[in-house]
């Protein structure tokens, strides 16, 4: 089984959390980012990164901005206020779904 | 670090894979040459072109085109959320009571209207006057983007209307074919539902070029570089 399908659900709410904490991001940061922060086990690939990213704009979940850096221009995202909120709803919705997981998993560890 | 000419180069590299808007383009740009500057520094054997390429298959099978949808997506809807903003802005006092006035103005001469075909003459003249304010204002929104001279999805939607008199047109026939609306004799309701229509119409032009305006300036002020 592909790696890459187990997670495609949790990338949205994993973009948020990333967002959350650094503030402002471009795409090939968060790539990378990902990939640090999981020793390589998580590849978001650009196919999968750049729609989700523009699904999060169209529901006003993040908002962006353009910066040149030297002669490059760069674009940005940021959680907006509401994008706030919805990260702390999208990260519980994700803690619930892993512990759910553990119990068919692992049912004897997570029955104690 | 990659030439500015190799930035270039990004450019032409988007419009080969059918990236046609800038703004699309400069994101993809910018994470291309990211990402073929770390490539290169981990394999330095690398050329600038193997590199590029090796990134480029990473985007899968569908290339570029799932990342031109789902922003050619996103565009088209915040585009038509702002023009329906500023259009329902109009209902607001005091535009409301400039609204009002045009609209009884119209009301009050269909109201001494009552020879046969006077009511359909006015509307008729009212609906080709509001026609042909729309294809003087469009021609005038086009000349304004004449500046632009780069394509970007930020403002392919500029020429799109809220709401356009040829939609009235069509609904003013449907009725006629349905019996609904003698022309000749049309009462003082369809009148005034008529009117009401043109109103909507006259209101919605004045919203989109209130739209356009503020489209203009802010994609010059997030892509001065798409701009003569």
């Amino acid at each position: 089984m592909k790696k890459s399908s187990l997670y495609k659900g949790c990338l949205e709410p994993i973009i948020m959390r990333l967002l959350k904490d650094n503030g402002r991001m471009y795409g090939y940061q968060i790539t990378q980012m990902v990939k640090e922060l999981t020793k390589g086990e998580l590849n978001i690939t650009e196919g999968a990164l750049y729609p989700l990213l523009h699904k999060l704009e169209e529901q006003r979940i993040v908002e962006t901005e353009t910066e040149m850096i030297g002669n490059r221009m760069r674009k940005y995202y940021t959680l907006t206020k509401a994008g706030k909120k919805h990260t702390s709803i999208a990260i519980d919705a994700l803690k619930t779904f892993m512990q759910s997981l553990e119990f068919i998993v692992n049912p004897k560890t997570s029955l104690g | 670090m990659i030439t500015e000419e190799q930035y270039e180069s990004l450019f032409a590299f988007c419009r080969k894979h059918y990236v046609q808007y800038y703004d699309v383009q400069i994101e993809l740009a910018d994470h291309l040459s990211s990402a073929i500057e770390q490539s290169i520094k981990e394999n330095p054997k690398l050329s600038f072109e193997q590199a590029r390429d090796k990134i480029y298959a990473g985007f899968g099978i569908k290339g570029f085109s799932d990342i031109v949808a789902s922003r050619e997506k996103m565009m088209g809807k915040k585009c038509s959320q702002q023009k329906w903003k500023i259009f329902l802005s109009y209902f607001t006092i005091p535009k409301i009571a400039m609204t009002l006035f045009i609209y009884s103005s119209i009301i009050i001469i269909g109201r001494f209207l009552t020879e046969v075909n006077q009511r359909a003459i006015l509307l008729l003249v009212v609906g080709v006057g509001l026609f042909i304010f729309e294809i003087i204002y469009t021609n005038q929104t086009s000349k304004t983007f004449k500046k632009q001279q780069k394509a970007l999805l930020y403002t392919s939607g500029r020429l799109d209307g809220i709401l356009n008199s040829g939609l009235l047109l069509q609904l003013f026939f449907t009725f006629r074919i349905l019996n609904k609306l003698t022309v000749t004799t049309i009462n003082f309701f369809n009148f005034s539902m008529i009117a009401f229509g043109f109103l909507l119409v006259f209101i919605s032009i004045l919203a989109h070029r209130q739209f356009s305006k503020e489209l203009y300036s802010s994609a010059n002020k997030l892509y001065p570089k798409a701009f003569a």
